[in-house]
């Protein structure tokens, strides 16, 4: 019975990818060809444990010999470890995939070089791909601009402004996806599998904003209750793993309140003039070694911003005012005083004009 | 030979197993097969680790390809390859010897 199906899905993460591929097969699914990354057809057959694997064989400026027959050379060598060639998609995706073995190797670069290897071969190519992009970006808007002011139509300087904001967000997102991919490949799927709690523990990702840190620290402490414990944040979401349920009590620290407890205790304030980015954590140094003093263990910081804190008993770190914000306020009203600061000057333009 | 000395001492595992594999001419597949036979299974090679290692090895001279059959490369070790081996190995004495005199003692007494 021949069968095929189609699915349409979008991985940022070439090892949920992988895994999602993996279940598949579980379910007798396997993979046949692979459209713009996103399409993916299947065909039907005896479940079986598989596991896949990707490779890229992009060529240098100048191929030597060797680089023009490594792809070729490559594939003959992995069908004879068993690896069998199944698809590549447009961006140049090779999809590898054996039957998993229990003492044998389930991966194609098995060692912490060769990963790091591989691993760059994607960074490069990402790499490359958002400077083409940002080339791309440049003369696009260039022509538009061009081309507006020659037919004098004010509409394709509008739709190449929209364009150029597309592109823009297009450039940064490869660019995330970039550096993800790097950070993931250096890793390896058993490594990655372990971080990400998918084998032993139980964990799971909440979307929420927050507008104050109170209400943050008390959806974390209502979190605990139920046994889920924060382990990670990443400004929209929160990460938990499952464990014994306890009122763990949560503090975060920021630059702001360290400073001000050291004005409190007539040190010297923490600053550095030279540092115009915000970059320098000596504050963080500093907020560390105080949280450790009144046993405050921690969880994790996001940003150079703030640092989360957690402790099984009530503990508080002087100069938190009650009501701070997190970033997401800060970002509103950011916004809405852009928006209100345009709206005056325009106003006044035309009252004036 | 100054800079292959560099590169390669001391010499990673996978390394140094490929470079014994190939005292007899072997092809890709039957190099992994043997290092993981000699090792008991503990150093085992994905088809990645193994094609950028030989490439890597034939470049700088350490390996030669003898044959070429229908995509099927055959290797072996070079003099080259051979004196560089012949260097490890001293070093690796030297490392075991050391690590005797200062923990092997120790541990015979217990």
């Amino acid at each position: 019975m021949e069968q095929t199906m189609r699915k349409i899905k979008f991985f940022k993460s070439f090892m949920k990818e992988k895994i999602w591929l993996e279940e598949m097969a579980l379910q007798g699914y396997f993979l046949t060809n692979l459209h713009m990354g996103v399409v993916y057809t299947f065909q039907a057959g005896e479940p079986q444990r598989l596991v896949y694997d990707t490779d890229r064989f992009d060529l240098p400026q100048d191929p030597s010999l060797k680089d023009i027959q490594q792809k070729e050379n490559f594939v003959s060598l992995a069908e004879e470890m068993g690896w069998k060639e199944v698809t590549h998609d447009e961006d140049l995706n090779y999809y590898f995939c054996k039957p998993y073995e229990e003492d044998g190797v389930n991966e194609i670069y098995d060692t912490d070089e060769g990963r790091r290897l591989h691993a760059e071969k994607y960074r490069e190519h990402y790499h490359k791909g958002t400077g083409e992009l940002i080339c791309s970006l440049f003369l696009f808007s260039l022509f538009m601009t061009l081309a507006s002011a020659i037919c004098q139509k004010q509409l394709l300087w509008e739709l190449g402004l929209v364009a150029s904001m597309l592109l823009a967000f297009l450039c940064f997102l490869g660019e995330q996806m970039g550096r993800q991919v790097y950070r993931e490949m250096r890793m390896g799927a058993q490594e990655w599998l372990r971080t990400h709690g998918r084998l032993e523990t139980e964990s799971k990702r909440v979307y929420r904003l927050f507008f104050t840190t109170k209400g943050f620290t008390e959806f974390l402490q209502r979190q605990s209750l139920q046994g889920w414990r924060l382990i990670g944040y990443d400004w929209i979401s929160c990460r938990f793993e499952k464990g014994p349920s306890a009122k763990d009590y949560y503090v975060v620290d920021s630059r702001l309140a360290v400073n001000r407890r050291r004005t409190m205790q007539h040190q010297s304030k923490i600053s550095d003039s030279k540092d115009i980015t915000l970059q320098n954590n000596d504050w963080q140094v500093c907020s560390v070694q105080e949280a450790q003093q009144v046993g405050l263990s921690f969880v994790c910081a996001y940003g150079n911003n703030q640092i989360l804190y957690r402790s099984s008993q009530k503990t508080e770190l002087a100069g938190n005012s009650r009501f701070s914000f997190t970033w997401l306020t800060y970002a509103l009203i950011f916004f809405g005083s852009c928006f209100l600061v345009g709206f005056a000057a325009g106003f006044l333009y035309g009252w004036l004009v | 030979m100054e800079n292959i000395q560099k590169k390669y001492i001391p010499m990673t595992e996978t390394t140094y197993y490929t470079l014994l594999a190939l005292k007899e001419a072997r092809h890709g597949y039957a190099i992994m097969q043997f290092v993981s036979e000699l090792t008991e299974n503990r150093i085992r090679m994905g088809p990645g680790t193994l094609y950028t290692m030989l490439g890597r090895l034939t470049d700088d001279g350490m390996i030669a390809i003898i044959s070429s059959e229908n995509g099927k490369k055959v290797y072996r070790i070079t003099p080259v390859g051979e004196e560089i081996l012949g260097m490890e190995l001293e070093r690796l004495r030297q490392q075991l010897r050391n690590g005797e005199e200062i923990y092997g003692a120790d541990n015979a007494q217990n």
